[in-house]
């Protein structure tokens, strides 16, 4: 209870509190409260007029040395009443504050549900079209993590830097190099960064932080190409419901790698080319592809951080509650077991006084 | 350019008894060629994933697909595939998507005309596959032939025909033509004119590009307004 804040138990909370480890001063009058609680079950009047001689003599200055009795290690440290009240009062704040985010994610969330629900129609002719192709093999591959910027939401960050990983690794180079990672979102890059410094070519942050827009994906995409890749794999979490998401592989050809592919069978050659010559045509469409994948991929994640901030707030708070009831009892206890030695003290000194 | 809309007229005169002179990929396809790339899909699919399964952690799920995805919603949407009609269907299927909206799903309409960038062309029930780069213009959507008509402006896109008589159209941006404003339009088209004008001869390709781009979308819809 008094290390941090943090249920084990639970993989979505994070440690609500980071315990100082402050030297700590011990009060004389709580080491002489304690003393006189342990003094009380275990020891005869006589031993407890002691203790109560010695906390007087303490109190006169006479001895500045107090000696504790029955503490069994160095290490063990009990807190006072006031510290118990200060941190009951910080564990209902966070309980608050979760409690608060956890309602703005759910309202986000419905929102980003709507935008995400209708952006996924414009995938669905191009992939019918042209087909999804993850395992092809090409020469440059990149693979595109889609991560939030903002943390607290729980493990979807770190499924799709999972994700990224073992896809650069498949794809890589037959010599052990994995291919190459753009990532977008900061959390994304923190995680990427320790391990995969070497393969990282960009990063992008802030998408989205405004609005997700469609001239925004394109300016991503714009980017993409610039690192002329044969293929793209965009990895992004698809929101399922608002406690269910699956982390996604959607796969960007280019024109040569689409047009590998297609030899291998595909039913492009029995359509007309009304436009452009087919060439040209298939570089543009791949690349209003990946401005569209990009998108799509985009407000799905966004959706499922949403929902997943949702969930992990929501855990946080029932957390907070929790301990907020264990420490109350503690408080009171220790309260009640202050007033008791109090009362004994006094009552047994007016006895022996009495005698 | 106008030989697929002169095709279209003469099959339309044929439409009386729903005899077809001509035999279209739709025969060739007959027994499902979206069966076959929703085949290769799952094999190209299973392939990536053995791969995958090499280099992942015993304890990574397998990930997910978007064609998974679309097989699904078109299952839970479509109430299964329509059997492949002996000859061609009645109406054509047509979806119309953008970036951020659903304008049209699975609709059944007569004939869309879309502007390519070649010309325009009418989409009716059996025609022959094509994949198209749309233009700024109007697509016109006759729900019913000439009874009820849409009309809207798009900035630009694709739009696929399928073998199976369903016409995809992706655009970027599409608005209602009654929601133009004919003053911002005039505006806008001076404005580029005029930027275009002064941009001629500096050497900035990219922004001569832009403006031409500017001059082309408004005068269109200048156009398509009937100013």
């Amino acid at each position: 209870l008094w290390a941090g804040l943090h249920d084990r138990h639970c993989p979505h909370s994070a440690p609500l509190l980071r315990v100082k480890r402050r030297k700590r001063r011990f009060n004389r009058r709580d080491i002489m409260l304690r003393r006189a609680a342990n003094t009380l079950g275990r020891q005869r009047l006589g031993d407890l007029a002691q203790s109560v001689l010695a906390r007087d003599a303490v109190a006169a200055g006479e001895s500045s040395i107090v000696m504790i009795r029955n503490d069994p290690a160095q290490g063990i440290r009990y807190a006072t009443l006031q510290e118990v009240k200060l941190r009951m009062r910080s564990v209902q704040n966070i309980g608050k504050i979760t409690s608060a985010m956890k309602m703005v994610a759910a309202s986000k969330m419905r929102l980003a549900q709507l935008a995400t629900e209708n952006s996924r129609g414009i995938t669905y002719p191009i992939l019918k079209l042209l087909g999804d192709h993850p395992g092809a093999d090409v020469e440059k591959n990149i693979a595109v993590a889609i991560t939030s910027d903002k943390g607290l939401c729980g493990g979807i960050n770190s499924t799709v830097c999972k994700f990224a990983r073992v896809t650069s690794d498949t794809t890589g180079t037959d010599d052990g190099k994995s291919s190459t990672l753009v990532v977008i979102g900061e959390k994304g890059r923190a995680q990427l960064v320790r391990d995969r410094r070497e393969s990282i070519v960009a990063t992008i942050q802030e998408v989205g932080k405004v609005k997700m827009t469609f001239s925004q994906a394109s300016g991503v995409a714009e980017e993409l190409m610039k690192t002329e890749f044969d293929v793209a794999r965009v990895i992004y979490n698809r929101f399922k419901s608002a406690i269910a998401y699956k982390p996604t592989i959607a796969t960007v050809l280019s024109p040569d790698a689409l047009e590998k592919e297609m030899a291998l069978g595909g039913t492009l050659d029995s359509y007309e080319f009304e436009g452009p010559d087919r060439a040209e045509f298939l570089q543009d469409l791949s690349e209003f592809q990946l401005a569209v994948v990009l998108f799509n991929g985009m407000l799905e994640n966004n959706c499922s951080e949403q929902a997943s901030r949702m969930a992990a707030m929501e855990s946080s708070t029932k957390n907070a509650k929790e301990m907020l009831s264990k420490l109350t009892l503690t408080y009171n206890r220790t309260r009640q077991a202050a007033i008791t030695t109090e009362l004994t003290e006094i009552i047994s000194g007016a006895a022996a006084l009495e005698k | 350019m106008l030989r697929s809309l002169g095709s279209q007229l003469l099959r339309r005169s044929s439409t009386v008894q729903n005899s077809r002179v001509f035999t279209t990929s739709a025969a060739r396809f007959a027994d499902g060629g979206d069966d076959s790339s929703a085949a290769n899909s799952k094999k190209r699919i299973e392939e990536f994933l053995d791969k995958f399964t090499n280099f992942a952690p015993s304890t990574l799920a397998e990930p997910h697909f978007p064609s998974q995805f679309a097989a699904e919603d078109a299952k839970v949407s479509g109430k299964g595939e329509e059997e492949p009609a002996a000859g061609t269907p009645e109406k054509l299927t047509f979806n119309f998507y953008l970036p951020h909206a659903v304008i049209g799903s699975k609709q059944k309409v007569d004939l869309v005309l879309l502007p390519a960038t070649t010309g325009d062309f009418g989409v009716m029930p059996g025609h022959v596959p094509t994949v198209a780069q749309l233009r700024p213009g109007v697509i016109t959507i006759h729900k019913e032939l000439d009874k009820d008509i849409e009309k809207y402006f798009v900035s630009s896109g694709f739009a696929f025909v399928h073998p199976d008589s369903s016409a995809d159209v992706c655009a970027v941006e599409a608005v209602k033509l009654e929601d133009l404003d004919p003053e911002a339009v005039r505006a806008g088209l001076a404005e580029y004119n005029a930027k275009l004008g002064s941009l001629q001869g500096k050497a900035d390709d990219y922004e001569i590009a832009a403006a031409q781009i500017g001059v082309e979308v408004y005068s269109s819809m200048n156009s398509a307004l009937g100013l």
